[in-house]
């Protein structure tokens, strides 16, 4: 139209209009696909349950709609089981090389954050769950719960694993994954999986590697990286690069697609789980 | 705090109406303010503005968001609703009513939103001509695969 476009009141009370009308016509949408996928997954870890004890149980999340079973609250933590648990004898282990200490940061800035063998920024190896929050929350959101059409939280952090504590900004994700009741992994990851074409912002090593880093600039900063977890069949075809530090592992992950680092673990193992969220 | 656009699409995809409320508090006005330069009618703004978001909410759960925001997406959907008349039937500049808002983008997103509202390009054409991947929001937890949205 060649006329001026409405403003002011005019403009409101045509969006008041249209708002209406979007919103009465917006069809309540079940969820797709997530059902039956946590269906499957079930289903896979039962199978590997009968193998692997009930280790797979603490990542099945118990749904509104499941039946009542004589099992733990919804609410409670899913627990796990791990060899902390059970008895075993104290070895000396032998005491870790100190890792530079990493200089200050801005919680809200997270390209001034240092990626260490302790975490990045305010995500810590070993805190207790949830006493990063506050950091964190100064500089990322908190992923949404996802809902059911009731209104019934299903998953808290948006994801079927309750253990992944996710936080997001513009440009990337901050994933906190508890056990026992402390972050035992931190995972980064950068606004794509496929960070090929820009260069991304976040945070570094000490050495200057981080999210949007190559291959070659891993080699070159640490020249006793190791390729780990290849999965030929059935698994990712992303790569893996581990760095050891301290007893502890920072693990960049490369995408099939990309040539350079789309997600960096850091945590007690080389070989990182490529899906933590199921 | 402010939902950003990956969070806002999160809450999209969980059926959170409120989202698509709060989308539509953020996006209409401009959406508005292009669609009035390639309709005929005031009718016809209100039909493609609303349309646009019916597909947002609709599509959702497979949004391709190279860059992460959702407005070019939106004006893109948007123009498509317009159909030919997103051509710009008036003859003129089809963004001439959305420049403020484009200036806000980064670079990508706005070359984004040229590709498909001034030169036709459809979404992925564009993207993929801009060297984007599928990305955005879906594909950043664990191996949830990124779907191209069809439009």
């Amino acid at each position: 139209m060649r006329s001026e476009p409405p403003v002011g009141d005019d403009l409101q009370r045509m969006l008041v209009s249209m708002k209406q009308n979007v919103l009465e016509r917006a069809e309540p949408r079940k969820r797709r696909g997530r059902r039956t996928g946590v269906a499957i997954a079930v289903v896979a870890l039962l199978a590997v349950g009968a193998a692997g004890g009930g280790v797979a149980l603490g990542l099945i999340p118990t749904t509104p709609e499941a039946a009542p079973v004589s099992t733990p609250s919804p609410t409670e933590p899913a627990r796990t089981i791990t060899p902390s648990s059970a008895p075993v004898l104290i070895t000396p282990t032998p005491t870790p090389t100190p890792t530079p200490t990493a200089p200050p940061y801005s919680a809200t800035d997270w390209s001034t954050w240092t990626i260490t063998a302790d975490g990045a920024g305010p995500a810590t190896l070993g805190s207790a769950t949830g006493a990063d929050d506050a950091a964190l929350r100064e500089g990322l959101t908190p992923a949404p719960p996802l809902v059911d059409d009731t209104g019934t939280v299903i998953y808290q952090w948006g994801c079927a694993n309750p253990n992944a504590r996710i936080w997001e900004r513009s440009d990337g994700t901050v994933v906190e994954i508890v056990g026992d009741g402390v972050v035992q992994t931190v995972v980064i990851s950068g606004a794509s999986d496929s960070s090929v074409t820009q260069p991304e912002v976040g945070p570094k090593t000490l050495a200057g590697v981080g999210l949007g880093s190559t291959l070659d600039e891993i080699r070159a900063a640490y020249p006793n990286v190791v390729q780990t977890r290849t999965d030929p069949v059935g698994g990712t075809a992303d790569t893996f690069w581990a760095v050891p530090d301290g007893g502890r592992f920072i693990v960049f992950q490369i995408p099939a697609v990309g040539t350079s680092v789309s997600r960096v673990y850091v945590g007690a193992t080389d070989e990182p789980a490529y899906d933590y969220c199921s | 705090m402010t939902d950003d656009d990956p969070s806002l699409v999160r809450r999209l995809v969980s059926g959170d109406k409120a989202a698509l409320a709060t989308a539509f508090d953020r996006f209409a006005p401009a959406l508005t303010r292009y669609a009035w330069a390639v309709c005929a009618t005031p009718a016809d703004v209100e039909h493609v503005v609303q349309e646009s978001f019916l597909s947002l909410w609709k599509h959702a759960d497979g949004l391709n968001l190279p860059t992460g925001r959702l407005l070019p997406w939106l004006l893109a959907v948007c123009r498509s609703h317009a159909g030919p008349r997103g051509a710009d039937v008036a003859g003129g500049e089809p963004l001439r009513l959305v420049q403020q808002d484009l200036l806000a983008l980064p670079d990508t997103d706005r070359r984004l939103v040229e590709l498909c509202l001034v030169e036709g390009r459809t979404w992925s054409e564009a993207a993929q001509s801009l060297g984007l991947r599928p990305g955005g929001t879906s594909s950043r937890r664990g191996s949830r695969a990124t779907k191209e949205v069809q439009r």
